[in-house]
């Protein structure tokens, strides 16, 4: 944390979190991270799918314009 | 030679004069009726200018239509729209407002070619002068020369394809590149043959690129063009909430999406969206701000830029576009250097923290029903931090004017349904875009309405520092909408 901003908080006034609250928080955001890399997993082996179908865009037909 | 006609439109026949004014070859029946259908009547001159040298019509002709049987001429014609403040004088070739500010009063303009099929060249037009176009768009100011004057219009980049050298990925593709090139210096701009040439490895010549490309091929165009993309794509079921949710947080950030659609062959360019006008209830108890979009706006190369595209099938007979948001199977969201930290990940990480933010403001408070987030610059957020320094206070000004963070933030919001009805969050937590997935706590700062808590990124640990706001009197905190410009 920069200088300025240790300053700045240190002028602020201060507000009272029990630790229980920040450490439910903190294990929330661990929790979260092998969810993230599941997701992040299945996102890259759809996308691999994806890019051996056979989705080819054709040329639209310009008749289509009301 | 320039030359110029001046048409004025006080119904959408006045359009059929284009055909007086304008050869053939530049199809004017077929424009005039898109513009009949397509432009509101906000609409009411046309400027039309001939012999206009186009840089991406020209790049076709050199490398495709010179080499062809049939001569084609090098020469466009672009067609620039105003209200009823301007006038054209014909004795001093001027453009004259009764304000002495033409500039105030331009809606941009389109290119037409000289190819006699699917004429409609690049183009940038103004959002309120499409027909059904509402919501917010992701924008760019373009500053046109006109007669001596510089017009700005605010628009995003679009064309009809050329039908037989680029089809409507390439002109998808050229689009998000073009808006990129007009918005952000650091990118190069690229014309549409360059863009054929991105495609593959190999100089494809003029039949290869009328046959279209795979996803794959678009991710190789974005790569060569210096982004970084990612493609996400639906999983069977057609209301896959994730997909959908994470459309909705790169939209919301900025970035165009390319668009694939398997069933109808196509591909678009999605560039904004509409809240529903009035709230849905979200079915679960934490649900992502999708469920409150009505519709999206595609720039879609079958039509004028801006088309509204449902979610779902209306049952309303022959209208255009005919797919609803059920027929995106993928999307290619061209991401910037410097954000490591997906879209995917952020929906994890803000459901996980919304329990626990939930448990924090205890069960006395509104509970906490829908989750929005986004991405953005730090200098974005400080610039709605000083805007909205009345509503935020002082203290909450002051922390993010200091906060040192990476360029680009998630904006994480949180908020019940009736605030957000009335555009009010109850939480927000800032995160680094550059994180990596795998950091415990990418975290810079979660504040609600009294409290907020600053992290320190600089150690191992990442401790909170828990302050006061001080914000008495001031209410609920302001919604951030700060990337898409309003229509």
């Amino acid at each position: 944390m920069n200088e300025k901003l240790r300053n700045y908080l240190a002028k602020c006034d201060p507000a009272t979190v029990d630790q229980a609250t920040l450490d439910d928080l903190r294990r929330a955001m661990e929790r979260a991270v092998p969810e993230i890399t599941e997701s992040i997993k299945q996102r890259e082996a759809l996308a691999a799918q994806l890019r051996i179908s056979s989705w080819t865009s054709s040329q639209s037909n310009p008749d289509k314009q009301d | 030679m320039a030359s110029y006609d001046w048409i004025n439109i006080q119904s959408p026949q006045d359009y059929d004069r284009l055909g007086e004014v304008l050869d053939p070859e530049f199809d004017p029946v077929g424009i005039a009726k898109s513009l009949k259908s397509q432009v509101t009547a906000a609409a009411k001159g046309v400027l039309v200018e001939h012999g206009y040298v186009d840089k991406d019509y020209r790049s076709t002709f050199y490398n495709f239509y010179a080499k062809k049987g049939r001569q084609y001429r090098t020469d466009c014609v672009r067609l620039h729209f105003f209200d009823g403040e301007v006038h054209y004088d014909e004795a001093w070739t001027d453009i004259t407002s009764t304000d002495g500010r033409p500039q105030d009063h331009y809606f941009g303009y389109i290119v037409l070619r000289p190819t006699i099929v699917a004429t409609l060249g690049r183009s940038v037009l103004s959002p309120n002068i499409r027909q059904g176009a509402v919501g917010r768009a992701i924008q760019s100011v373009n500053n046109v020369n006109l007669l001596g004057y510089q017009l700005p219009v605010w628009g995003f980049p679009s064309m009809a394809q050329h039908v037989d050298i680029a089809v409507c990925a390439h002109v998808s593709c050229w689009a998000i590149l073009r808006y990129y090139s007009e918005t952000f210096p650091q990118y190069q701009e690229y014309l549409v043959h360059d863009i054929t040439q991105l495609v593959a490895p190999f100089d494809p010549g003029g039949l290869v690129p009328s046959l279209g490309f795979n996803v794959l091929g678009a991710e190789r165009v974005f790569q060569a063009a210096g982004c970084f993309p990612v493609l996400v794509g639906k999983r069977n079921s057609s209301s896959d909430e994730a997909f959908y949710s994470q459309l909705l947080a790169y939209l919301e950030s900025g970035f165009p999406l390319f668009v694939a659609m398997n069933s109808e062959e196509h591909a678009v360019v999605i560039v904004g969206y509409n809240w529903r006008q009035s709230q849905a209830l979200p079915s679960s108890s934490s649900a992502h701000a999708w469920t409150q979009v009505e519709t999206l706006l595609a720039v879609d190369d079958n039509l004028l830029p801006y088309s509204t595209v449902p979610l779902k099938p209306t049952g309303v007979a022959a209208t255009y576009p005919n797919y609803t948001a059920d027929s995106f199977d993928a999307f290619i969201v061209a991401l910037p250097d410097k954000i490591y930290y997906p879209a995917d990940a952020i929906e994890a990480f803000s459901k996980q923290v919304e329990g626990s933010l939930a448990r924090m403001r205890g069960p006395q408070q509104e509970p906490l029903q829908l989750r929005r987030y986004f991405i953005t610059t730090v200098s974005r957020l400080r610039q709605h931090a000083r805007e909205y320094r009345s509503q935020l206070g002082d203290t909450l000004v002051g922390l993010m004017m200091r906060l040192e963070t990476a360029q680009f933030v998630w904006v994480v919001e949180y908020c019940s349904v009736t605030q957000w009805q009335t555009g009010r969050v109850a939480a927000r937590a800032l995160v680094d875009a550059t994180a990596s997935p795998s950091d415990p706590v990418p975290i810079w700062l979660l504040h609600g309405e009294d409290v907020a808590l600053v992290f320190d990124r600089s150690s191992a640990q990442m401790n909170p520092t828990a302050i006061s706001l001080n914000r008495t009197g001031l209410g609920v905190l302001p919604r951030m909408e700060i990337n898409l410009r309003p229509i």
